[in-house]
């Protein structure tokens, strides 16, 4: 018998992973505007 | 095989030749632009010591993903299933665990380079040649294994034949990271690392909106079940050995410890921790794309272009683009990294430590970006034969890094811990580590080298402690007169 | 990020067997047009036909990768092709079907402990019926054991957080020993960590 990861997991995993990578692209973008000593690069 | 109708490639080679052309050229643009501000070498080396935390981030985030990371977490999850994608993820525990480091390297050694630099000066002339070894060794496999990667992925995307694929790969992050030092690397990382999430963002949020997690599951749950296994051998083994890679490969690399020296004092720690952070979903939300092809009525016809063929099927051409600039980015980020890291290493470690002592900023300046072209022109000769040997040869790497991870750890926080044994936990680490690689199997070669160097590490220095003065790590490392005028001037 | 190398036929546990005349009457369907069955084959990446050791397939990782044509080839057919497989005891009706359609290989992955079968078979046109089944490819999957995999991980949790223990403890408890220089030379060092200037 295999024993399956529950349904409800697998798809909180995705959906997690999905909300994650969005928010982390949006949070670089902000933390660039917020925080304005980069290095002088910008 | 004549099924070139039917298993075609997924975009017209004029394209992938045109946007290989606007990115390569737009990323040269960006290097000679950044690179005026490199004014020393310490600037073109060590971004002036002055990264703040959202560029950190990203180059944390962007350097870690490579095309691995994009073209292979599809195969992956599709191989060992969600247990082998969240496998994947904790890559990004070597971030986490190196965010700490960062800060101590810095507090330790402000005026460092490169972590040989550490090594010689922790432990001595025995460690420093062992771990010099180890890592150029490692430097010139991973840059080996990418620029081949990316010919091959890019042949396989477009028909871009693999010589020429390889060759302007290589040759624009060669160019732009000569030009532009780290000051391009980083600043191309930003960007980077914002084109790899939202390409990836919006494949994976496509494909959700035509098939929602559950009926993804239901579909491998029939035809493929041990996908879905909580209790999957192969990947529940590679867990551990995998992650000991990641973090051995981090703690050692100085593609790390030139970020670390590089950010402003303050930084390090934070833009490691969010760094991990922006990378740890990554290989999930790939290998979803995978996992989601039998769902989708998607032909696996082979497990290395799952992706890529999901993306394309899904979004079309949009799709096939997507994964292209994609793909590209995550070589880029990676191959310009270890370029500018390798370079500085073989600079400060061999050439100035070894030749020339008294060399002036001008004459470094000179040896760093010869050495860059040089490192870009024998990477080239190695990947003209396209040997998978060679890309194989990597996996070798798991016990040599595995090795590397006390000895760092220890060399950082213990004050007693023993030269000689730290050198010889890299030498044992090493020669087990490979021998079980061969003789158990691949999931336990950065494993079995990480435990015998734990075990001679932490013995050596709790029955023989030698005692060090931490002076002595910037003594060596106080800027001499050249350095003086620089800082001099960063300081009004 | 490293992962694993494809060691296909290391581990390989993989027969291509020839079933004998008697299954594959049972099995096979009748074609209506009897004239005209086209047969499908498996073969090796290059189209040719199988030999023992073709086959890239990894039993412990439950994977396997297919190729098949048409039987004998013809270059100016453009035939379907059906691939599917049965676990041994599983009944021939509940076969699952792995893939239908017109490309010529397939990577089957996931697949549970036991003696995988697979078939695959072809048609001319959508409402021809299909063809006569292919010899079975025969696919045992002998997953690690499970004693071994907890053994590595036992190990390998062990050593993960002895680095977690070592390197948290010292980032909160280290002392800085340059504190004394550092704060000498640095009167107000929280000014220009706190990122919070308003722009270079």
């Amino acid at each position: 018998m295999i024993s399956l990861v529950p349904q409800w997991i697998f798809s909180l995993l995705i959906y997690g992973a999905v909300a994650l990578a969005a928010i982390a692209a949006v949070g670089l973008i902000a933390l660039l505007l917020i925080d304005r000593k980069n290095g002088e690069l910008w | 095989m004549n099924s070139n109708t039917t298993e075609g490639l997924l975009l017209d080679p004029g394209v992938g030749f045109a946007l290989l052309a606007v990115f390569g050229l737009g990323w040269i643009a960006l290097g000679i632009w950044w690179g005026r501000k490199a004014k020393t070498t310490e600037g073109h080396m060590l971004a002036g010591r002055n990264v703040g935390l959202a560029l950190g981030t990203a180059t944390a985030a962007a350097t870690w993903i490579t095309s691995n990371t994009t073209m292979l977490a599809p195969q992956f999850a599709l191989q060992l299933g969600i247990i082998g994608a969240l496998a994947y993820c904790t890559a990004s525990f070597g971030l986490f665990l190196f965010a700490p480091m960062a800060a101590r390297i810095r507090t330790l050694m402000p005026n460092g380079f490169t972590s040989v630099e550490f090594i010689r000066l922790r432990y001595g002339e025995t460690a420093y040649w062992l771990f010099l070894l180890i890592s150029i060794f490692y430097s010139m496999t991973w840059l080996v294994s990418m620029a081949m990667a990316g010919g091959i992925a890019l042949e396989a995307l477009s028909g871009i034949p693999y010589l020429t694929g390889m060759t302007v790969i290589l040759a624009v992050c060669v160019a732009y990271t000569v030009f532009g030092g780290l000051y391009a690397v980083i600043g191309t990382d930003f960007i980077q690392s914002i084109i790899i999430l939202a390409g990836l963002v919006i494949v994976a949020v496509m494909i959700l909106a035509k098939e929602p997690p559950g009926s993804v599951y239901e579909r491998l749950e029939e035809s493929r079940p041990m996908l879905l296994s909580a209790l999957f051998p192969a990947a529940l083994m590679a867990l551990f050995n995998n992650m000991l890679f990641g973090i051995g490969e981090i703690t050692h690399s100085n593609v790390w410890w030139s970020r670390a020296f590089a950010m402003r004092k303050g930084v390090g720690a934070k833009a490691f921790l969010l760094g991990g952070l922006v990378w740890l979903p990554i290989p999930l939300v790939a290998g979803f794309l995978g996992l989601a092809a039998p769902a989708l009525g998607i032909n696996i016809l082979r497990p290395d272009v799952a992706g890529p063929v999901v993306a394309a099927e899904m979004l079309g051409t949009l799709g096939a683009v997507l994964v292209f600039i994609v793909v590209f980015c995550s070589l880029a980020s990676s191959i310009d990294s270890l370029l500018a890291a390798t370079s500085d290493l073989i600079t400060k470690d061999i050439v100035q430590n070894l030749f020339m002592k008294d060399a002036t900023d001008r004459q470094l300046r000179t040896v760093v970006m010869v050495v860059i072209i040089g490192l870009g022109v024998v990477t080239w000769l190695l990947c003209l034969g396209r040997s998978q040997t060679l890309a194989e040869v990597l996996f070798f790497a798991g016990p040599l890094v595995g090795s590397t991870i006390w000895p760092i750890i220890a060399g950082l926080y213990w004050k007693r811990a023993n030269p000689v044994g730290v050198s010889l936990a890299m030498l044992m680490g090493t020669a087990i580590g490979l021998f079980a690689y061969q003789t158990i199997g691949w999931y336990t070669g950065a494993l079995v080298g990480t435990a015998v160097s734990f075990v001679i590490v932490v013995a050596s220095t709790a029955i023989f402690p030698r005692e060090f003065d931490w002076r002595r790590l910037r003594v060596s490392t106080a800027p001499k007169s050249p350095a003086d005028r620089i800082r001099e001037e960063a300081a009004q | 990020m490293r992962t694993t190398p494809t060691r296909t036929n290391r581990l390989v546990a993989v027969t291509a067997a020839f079933l004998s005349a008697a299954i594959l009457t049972i099995a096979a369907p009748t074609p209506a047009n009897a004239d005209e069955p086209v047969r499908a084959v498996f073969t090796n990446a290059d189209g040719e036909p199988l030999s023992g050791d073709d086959l890239a397939a990894d039993s412990a990782r439950g994977d396997i990768q297919l190729h098949w044509a048409l039987d004998p080839p013809d270059a100016d057919a453009s035939p379907m092709f059906r691939l599917v497989g049965r676990l041994d005891g599983e009944l021939v009706d509940d076969r699952i079907v792995y893939y239908e359609g017109p490309q010529r290989r397939s990577f089957i992955s996931g697949l549970e402990d036991g003696t995988h079968e697979f078939v695959v078979m072809a048609r001319l046109a959508d409402t021809d019926p299909w063809g006569p089944e292919s010899e079975a490819i025969v696919f045992t999957v002998e997953h690690h054991s499970l004693r071994q995999t907890f053994i590595l991980l036992g190990i390998g949790a062990f050593l993960f957080i002895a680095i977690v223990f070592v390197v948290v403890r010292e980032a909160i408890f280290a002392e800085n020993p340059f504190a004394d220089e550092d704060d000498a030379a640095d009167p107000a060092p929280t000014d220009r960590a706190a990122g919070k200037g308003d722009g270079a």
